[in-house]
């Protein structure tokens, strides 16, 4: 199989202001918030990282994503290293995440097209495929209202269009679902399995372990900043679910560290 | 390069199409700066930051009465000097003009006998002036009325000012320094909020995932503010020049009837030129504080230093203006040189080599400043630091 993803040994570390110290209640002025972490992405797969508040998920994927740099480690995207070619990495990837604003002040129409301008889109395909995606998220009614004034489900859904308007060939999602209702988080989900079937590959991080079984091949669950387990969903759940697995998991790990 | 368009493009958008934005930023200055000036009318001294201990050069054509010439020499930094007789009376007015001499004063006697004294001065040049208050000072003193006719001829002009020139120095003087601290103020209301404001909110954040390169979003950002903190600069030059009539000194206003705004178009491509490259020096300086700090109240805060500065330096130029040629070196510093640039237009006084320098120098300054932008965008520390 092919390998469009390879994370190596990445480690981040933050470095903690005063203030961020106060907030978090200790005195280390550093915090790593990954810790030596490896993993692969197969074409046309669906990847679930899993992990508790403050795990290291978003950190991983802005890494990725070419946002911030890593300290230590490697990361190839469709074989671009991301430390010499991360303009490249860009223009094959889409990335959603919570941090990543869109301006109130603007129109889903008007940042469609202007996003689709950067990335450098034909007129015509980016027409068709903006009429497409509004249509399925039911965006189209709204078009033409500003950002700021939008729904935060339909502010949500207004990203996520616009995330992939260069249709990426790999799609890297930050809790997609969050703050969705049942009904739009399941037309969420329909729509990251009519990429898959395209053949599109994607990274998604979640809470929801529902949204893990239903859809993704492999499950990665991260701790502390480490991969505590990498392996095929079905071989994780052949005699528990998912949640049981994942206490499991999460229970031994923090035994581990208290001996 | 197409991406700095679509940057621009957006920025513009974003601007214009935000009417109470478009009303605070372009129509507000110069709607308060006209209201302001024109209200207040007031006098603005042209004495401002000249010499009044210099020593008057004052001509008398003869035959000078006995006791005038007496009471003459004995006031305080006055050089008398006698006409020859080759000297005629339009050549020595001329000197007046050009500041070369101070006072002429000539002795006629009129139909009813009396003495009748004509002092010429320049009313542009403080140490004329000076001169001519207090010789009309010691005249009084010698009680005139009853003995001779002072500057008594309807008909004579006997201030020989060269309107144009005095039109000029008060500009030269003036203008550049409420001309920046508009730009500055321009400047103030957009950057802070484009750029950090943008930084705080994420959306610049949005823009960093997209293949769009580093420089192409802060050359889009920097040229996009640019021209609309020049629009905004146009709007608050609009209102000054339309109250200009009750800003500058009555006097000059009345006695200048006849004259003309006879700046060149070149005068005004030059300022043109000086006031682009001065405000992408600008808005440079701001957005690279706007992209330091990590919101736009702080951004306002950590600007405020460099406001104080530009006002320092504006008031350090207006002493400078009117002093002669300067040291080209002064044209060299950024903001400095602009201030001194446009008084010079303004006075008149343009020399190419300092004009060049002042906008090469800056178009250098403000290269150099976008480029930090651009690293301090590719900087992570700036970009997410929290
Ligand atoms: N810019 C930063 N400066 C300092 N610390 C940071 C920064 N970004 C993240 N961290 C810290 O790194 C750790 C990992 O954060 P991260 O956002 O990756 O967790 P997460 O797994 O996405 O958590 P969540 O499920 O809550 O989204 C946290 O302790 C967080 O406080
Ligand atoms: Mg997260």
């Amino acid at each position: 199989m092919e390998e469009v993803l390879v994370v190596k040994n990445i480690k981040k570390t933050f470095k903690l202001s005063k203030k961020q110290q106060k907030l978090q209640g200790s005195n280390e002025t550093y915090k790593v918030a990954v810790n030596d972490l490896s993993f692969n992405l197969y074409k046309g797969e669906i990847y679930g990282l899993l992990g508790p508040n403050g795990a290291g998920k978003t950190t991983t994927l802005r890494i990725i994503a070419t946002l911030i740099k890593a300290d230590s480690g490697d990361v190839f995207v469709n074989g671009y290293d991301i430390k010499k070619e991360a303009d490249k990495i860009r223009k094959c990837i889409g990335f959603l995440t919570s941090d990543l604003k869109l301006e109130g002040f603007f129109t889903p129409n008007y940042l469609y097209d202007f996003f689709s301008d950067l990335h450098n889109v034909d007129k015509d395909i980016a027409r068709t495929r903006k009429e497409r995606l509004f249509k399925k998220f039911g965006i189209d009614k709204f078009a033409e209202v500003k950002v700021e004034n939008l729904s935060s489900g339909m502010k949500q859904k207004v990203s996520l269009v616009i995330s992939i308007v260069h249709d990426p060939e790999i799609i890297i999602f930050d809790e997609p679902t969050n703050g969705l209702d049942v009904l739009t988080a399941r037309l969420v989900m329909d729509f990251l399995l009519e990429l898959k079937n395209e053949g599109k590959t994607i990274l998604l991080s979640t809470h929801i372990f529902s949204l893990v079984e239903r859809i993704c091949d492999r499950v990665g669950i991260i701790i502390n900043g480490k991969m505590v387990c990498s392996d095929k969903l079905e071989e994780l759940i052949a005699d528990k679910s998912l949640e049981d697995v994942f206490f499991d998991i999460y229970k031994n790990e923090m035994e581990g560290k208290d001996l | 390069m197409k991406n700095i368009l679509t940057i621009m493009k957006k920025e513009f958008a974003r601007f214009f199409k935000d009417k109470r934005m478009v009303f605070a930023v372009l129509i507000l200055p110069g709607l308060l700066i006209f209201l302001v000036y024109s209200f207040l009318g007031t006098n603005i001294t042209k004495q401002l930051g000249e010499d009044t201990t210099k020593t008057a050069t004052v001509y008398l054509v003869e035959p000078v009465p006995v006791g005038i010439e007496d009471g003459l020499n004995n006031l305080p930094n006055m050089e008398i000097k006698k006409a020859s007789e080759n000297d005629k009376i339009d050549d020595l007015l001329d000197k007046i003009k050009n500041k070369k001499i101070d006072i002429v004063m000539q002795f006629t006697t009129a139909s009813d006998n009396k003495p009748d004294i004509s002092i010429y001065y320049n009313s542009s040049n403080t140490t004329s002036m000076n001169a001519y208050t207090t010789i009309n000072a010691m005249l009084e003193a010698m009680q005139h009325v009853e003995l001779f006719h002072v500057n008594a001829n309807s008909n004579t002009i006997y201030d020989v000012v060269d309107q144009k020139e005095a039109f000029g120095s008060i500009f030269g003087m003036f203008l550049p320094f409420l001309i920046i601290t508009l730009m500055f103020s321009s400047c103030m209301s957009i950057a802070p909020e484009s750029i950090a404001g943008e930084k705080d909110r994420g959306t610049i954040a949005t823009l960093l995932v997209t293949p769009i390169k580093r420089s192409e979003l802060a050359i889009g950002k920097v040229l996009s503010l640019s021209v609309l903190a020049m629009l905004c600069a146009l709007s608050s030059f609009i209102g000054t020049v339309l109250s200009l009539p009750r800003l500058i000194n009555q006097e000059i206003v009345d006695s200048s009837m006849k004259f003309e705004f006879s700046y060149q178009l070149t005068d005004y491509l030059l300022l043109l030129l000086i006031i682009v490259s001065t405000l992408l020096v600008l808005i440079g300086l701001i957005s690279v504080i706007s992209s330091y700090a990590k919101s736009v109240k702080e951004a306002t805060t950590l600007i405020a230093p460099l406001m104080i500065l530009t006002m320092v330096i504006g008031i350090l130029s207006m002493f400078n203006t009117n002093s002669g040629s300067k040291n080209v070196g002064l044209y060299f510093i950024p903001i400095f040189n602009s201030l001194l640039a446009m008084g010079d237009i303004f006075a008149f006084n343009i020399a190419l080599g300092p004009m060049l320098i002042t906008i090469f120098s800056n178009l250098v300054y403000a290269s150099l400043i976008i480029y930090l932008v651009t690293i301090m965008f590719k900087s992570e520390k700036v970009m997410f630091g929290r």
